[in-house]
């Protein structure tokens, strides 16, 4: 073997014997051009919509989603296939990203994907490499095609330019805001409650209770009037607190204190005395029940003439949707504050609107994010309970 | 100096001929086989640290 190659070296590293100069020179030449033609033949099949689809994981999901969008079919006929998206078009980065693809290679040998429940298990984890690689390079696949100063905003519909002209501007990423454009979002953005808060409502079903202690709601849990928690009494609103009474079985039995307005039914239940926070909402045949109530002290608040009152009342509630303090929710509540509320401007700290200027703010700006209703009553008592009127720096 | 004659080893290190078709089949193999295998590797290499760089450095950022 060793012969061998010192033997090829040799006939190598001298000018040749019998061959001439021209025929070396054009065999090199032709045997470059095959291979460059080759190489790239081979980069360009492996960058077809028809090479990505031909493995089935692709093509029963995200292809078929792809279907229903207007990157697929659109008024103009003008599409986007597999790689003018997912390919970096940088010649480095596209090579990088063919030997990334080995990954996938891999996946589709041993079968990483290759059902649709563990294509989904797998979906967020997908989609959060994809958002990734977008938001570091600001979009720029999808600048290929689309460019902020080539749109009209004349021929735009007024809410689209409401978003983009100031997009443009920023020249935002587009994928800020445009996740889901071509594929299904993943579930956990959807419908339904986010992970982070599904994570706190494990740790309340969980959490060990003791009586005469102090718990708060992670979400909003319903009151009874009776143990076996058959005759609905209201609600307690997502991060309130109540004081456990006593225990029997599954239910609990938990004393709400609040202030009412003693104009109209008093239904609702305020964390403090002429703060619009809700605590807890109760039926009226409940609310007006004075004997349900130990009633306290009586103010009038200046700022509406109306008269409030101490009240506390005891009613029952299922175990498991209490925490022991509030913080894990605050911090739950600020993180996703600070992630929706900050995609097209600075969010404005929570101390800078007092505690009733909250609520108006806060629904007239929430359409713009997608909390679901749960998120958002827990985000708004969280700006409301470090508002202004519990910040002591706050101007 | 410069004038004399340059020959070529006519022969291998064992005194066995060089023959035209040892000659050919060097050339193909070197054009054909050799260095289009180097060339893959070579980039696919290069693809590859650029891949775990990004690894490390995050994905390619802004142009």
């Amino acid at each position: 073997m060793l012969k061998r190659i010192k033997s090829f070296w040799r006939i190598l590293n001298r000018p040749p014997v019998h061959i001439s100069l021209g025929l070396v020179i054009i065999t090199g030449f032709v045997a470059g051009i095959i291979f460059w033609g080759g190489f790239n033949t081979a980069l360009e099949v492996t960058n077809t919509e028809a090479f990505c689809i031909s493995c089935h994981e692709m093509k029963d999901n995200v292809y078929e989603e792809l279907k229903d969008t207007v990157h697929y079919e659109n008024r103009t006929g003008v599409r986007a296939t597999c790689p003018d998206c997912h390919v970096p078009h940088n010649w480095t980065d596209k090579i990088a990203r063919k030997m990334q693809a080995s990954k996938e290679v891999w996946g589709a040998i041993f079968g990483t994907i290759n059902t649709p429940e563990k294509f989904e298990a797998k979906r967020l984890e997908l989609a959060q490499h994809e958002w990734a690689r977008f938001s570091a390079n600001n979009s720029l696949e999808c600048r290929n095609c689309h460019d902020y100063d080539s749109m009209d905003w004349d021929k735009m519909g007024d809410e689209a330019r409401r978003f983009m002209k100031p997009a443009a501007e920023r020249n935002q990423s587009c994928l800020d805001c445009h996740k889901g454009i071509a594929h299904n979002l993943p579930k956990e953005m959807n419908t339904g409650v986010d992970p982070a808060l599904a994570r706190l409502m494990e740790q309340a079903a969980g959490a060990h209770l003791s009586t005469g202690e102090t718990y708060y709601t992670v979400t909003s849990v319903d009151l009874y009037t009776d143990p076996e928690l058959q005759n609905l009494a209201g609600y307690l609103d997502p991060a309130s607190s109540v004081n456990l009474i006593s225990t029997k079985g599954d239910a609990l039995e938990v004393q709400v204190s609040g202030w009412r307005k003693q104009k109209g039914f008093g239904r609702i239940m305020y964390e403090g005395f002429g703060l619009n926070v809700a605590s807890a909402v109760l039926e009226k045949d409940v609310a007006t029940d004075d004997a349900r109530f130990d009633v306290g002290e009586n103010k009038v608040d200046d700022l509406t003439g109306l008269s409030w009152e101490q009240a506390d009342i005891t009613l029952w509630a299922k175990k498991g949707g209490l925490l022991p303090d509030r913080d894990a929710l605050w911090g739950y509540a600020d993180q996703t504050y600070s992630d929706g509320c900050s995609v097209c401007h600075g969010e404005p700290a929570p101390a800078h609107f007092d505690a009733n200027t909250w609520p108006a703010m806060f629904s007239g700006m929430v359409g713009f994010t997608n909390m679901n209703a749960e998120t958002q009553a827990l985000v708004l008592k969280y700006l409301q309970l470090h508002s202004s009127d519990f910040a002591e720096n706050a101007h | 100096m410069g004038d004399q004659p340059v020959t070529s080893a006519t022969t291998d290190e064992d005194g066995a001929p060089i023959t035209k078709a040892r000659e050919w089949r060097a050339l193909l193999m070197v054009t054909f086989v050799i260095l289009p295998a180097t060339s893959v590797a070579v980039v696919g290499g290069y693809g590859f640290a650029v891949w775990i760089g990004q690894m490390f450095f995050g994905p390619p950022g802004h142009p």
